[in-house]
């Protein structure tokens, strides 16, 4: 018995040709005949993306910020794993094709029952948010940070040429000496960094700051996989997961002095105004804003620095060792005094903060602001083993006094030749 | 007075001419030619010798940057080209079909060499095509049991070649005196 028509499942199809459209469409009235039926996008229940198409990241974009609820087929010729889609290798057959329809049904049915619950712009946001910062502050060191768009095939993204300018406009490392480390990064009162006696005190709960607020709602686009707005009262911030980027109508000086002010500080009719919200590209109107698009890394990073002032996370302690999972990648990111000479230490081994600061003879602010940033993007941590705290890595040994001059001569000639 | 290299490779196209032209203090010595292979496909011109740049340090001492050529018949010059170097740079180009493919080729070749001193990595192209990701190649790194820094680089921009070979230097002793 044939479906009746209202049965038909309304799809749309994005990033194909006109060749291919005409084809997929036969396919469909074909093969597929009384399952599904092509509709105009507004009117669809699924999108059909052709994963192979230049601008698909883009087109995926695009669909899960304007609807993150509908289901999407992703026709690939490659094998693809991304997530909240359902993959379908091309060619297409018409067994798989039905398969991927019955899950996006089966998608349409459960979402009907338990629908995503996006936080209205009007609903404040501050006790989840808390919740978020409590989860990003227990991720493990094993576990590896899912991508939650896995093109493992994918060559070139950013086809067309404004997402090349976009792309093209990320920023270059800016380095920061000892001289102007102050005059950049800001100053922290009440607290004496001759003193080591203090040292314990030069910490800082993020869930108290801006930078806490923000690292929330990363965690909960790359959870729910979906584009959000973090309307803080301040600037709107828009986290695109997907692209693993920011847009924040701010310039430096003014995210800078955001940072530092402590969000349990802003009277309470303000902090009310903390909420998440999706996303519609069309009415934010931000995707032509190029310049004002930043990397997802080096944004979290210098927010890190600017609210740590040379302080430490509290989460941390200075006595336990820290581990480094990788280096930075420090050409796009604010190099603050000593942070190469830091992460060059802590790849060999852990080792505690108090440790690298008598071992490099270096401020204990340069060290706590390397570990707020480092551990801001996740890629720095506690160490658990009890290992570590016994056997702290030894300073890998240079071959000769006379190599360790030849780099330092190298290293002058390349600070003096570069700085900014 | 003591010579010193640091050596910069890569597959063909990777930026090691560039990258070797953004530190010199001198006009670089190139040996490009007009590619006749399938080299032709990603660059017109490509190394077939070596290419060749000094950076002076001071009074006189100069640090000599060697470009490996990227062809693969001319790696039996690889091994001459090392002597005396004090690191590696391995430049990568992201938009080749198979970048992990050329890490493990380069890294392997490269081995003794590296074990003697170090290795930074410089991944270009990263604007043309944004996979593998920077964490993608720490990924395949930890399964080589190795923790090297790995940068994006654009090869024209000296600032980015600059960090990278500081990099190098400071994994190679964390303990250099910075200023």
């Amino acid at each position: 018995m044939k479906s009746k028509p209202t049965d038909l499942l309304a799809v749309s199809l994005y990033g194909m040709d006109g060749r291919t459209h005409k084809t997929m469409t036969l396919f469909i009235q074909g093969p597929c005949k009384g399952v599904a039926k092509i509709v105009e996008e507004h009117e669809a229940e699924v999108d059909i993306i052709d994963a192979d198409a230049i601008d698909a990241r883009v087109t995926l974009d695009h669909c899960l910020a304007r609807k993150p609820l509908r289901p999407i087929i992703v026709l690939s010729l490659e094998k693809l794993k991304i997530e909240h889609t359902i993959f379908v290798e091309k060619p297409a057959k018409t067994e798989t094709m039905l398969a991927a329809f019955n899950e996006a049904k089966d998608t349409l049915k459960g979402k009907k029952k338990t629908p995503i619950k996006l936080i209205k712009p009007e609903e404040p946001i501050r006790a989840e948010v808390k919740v978020e910062t409590a989860k990003v502050s227990k991720l493990k060191p094993s576990k590896e940070k899912q991508a939650p768009f896995e093109l493992a095939t994918e060559k070139k993204v950013f086809s067309n040429p404004l997402e090349q300018k976009k792309t093209a406009k990320h920023k270059a490392a800016m380095m920061i000496n000892e001289q102007n480390f102050s005059s950049f990064i800001g100053i922290v009162k009440g607290v004496n960094f001759n003193d080591p006696e203090q040292w314990r005190n030069a910490r800082y709960h993020t869930k108290q700051y801006y930078q806490g607020y923000v690292q929330s709602s990363i965690q909960v686009a790359y959870e729910k996989g979906q584009v959000i707005k973090l309307n803080s009262g301040w600037k709107p911030l828009i986290i695109l997961p997907h692209s693993h980027e920011l847009w924040l109508d701010a310039d430096d000086k003014q995210l800078r002095a955001f940072a530092g002010v402590e969000v349990s500080s802003i009277p309470v009719s303000d902090v009310k105004v903390m909420t998440l919200s999706k996303v519609n590209p069309k009415e934010e109107g931000f995707s032509t804003e190029l310049d004002k698009f930043q990397e997802m890394n080096a944004f979290v990073w210098k927010l890190a620095c600017w609210t740590s002032k040379g302080r430490y996370p509290a989460v941390l302690s200075i006595s336990e060792p820290i581990y480094l999972k990788q280096w930075p990648n420090f050409t796009r990111l604010v190099i603050t005094p000593h942070a190469m000479r830091i992460a060059a230490l802590l790849v060999v081994g852990p080792r505690s903060m108090l440790d690298i600061i008598k071992v490099l003879k270096v401020k204990p602010q340069y060290v706590f602001i390397f570990v707020s940033a480092a551990y801001a993007i996740g890629i720095l941590g506690q160490s658990k083993r009890q290992a570590d705290q016994i056997i702290t890595a030894e300073v890998p040994a240079i071959k000769s006094v006379q190599k360790k001059s030849i780099f330092s001569r190298i290293l002058n000639k390349l600070r003096g030749t570069d700085k900014t | 007075m003591s010579q010193y290299k640091i050596i910069f490779t890569g597959p063909v196209g990777a930026g090691k001419t560039t990258a070797i032209g953004s530190l010199s203090d001198v006009p670089l010595m190139k040996t490009d030619e007009a590619a006749s292979d399938m080299t032709k496909e990603r660059k017109a011109e490509t190394t077939v010798a070596m290419d060749y740049g000094i950076m002076n340090i001071n009074e006189g001492e100069k640090i000599h940057l060697y470009g490996t050529p990227g062809q693969e018949r001319f790696d039996f010059m690889w091994d001459i080209l090392t002597v005396g170097g004090i690191g590696l740079v391995l430049l990568l180009d992201n938009s080749r079909a198979d970048p992990f493919k050329d890490l493990q080729f380069f890294l392997k070749s490269f081995a003794g060499f590296i074990q003697e001193t170090g290795v930074a990595i410089g991944v270009t192209q990263m604007d043309v095509s944004t996979r593998p990701t920077i964490d993608d190649y720490h990924r395949q790194l930890k399964e080589l049991d190795m923790s090297i820094p790995v940068f994006s680089v654009d090869a024209r921009e000296k600032k980015d070649v600059s960090i990278l070979v500081q990099a190098l230097m400071f994994s190679l002793d964390p303990g250099i005196d910075e200023e």
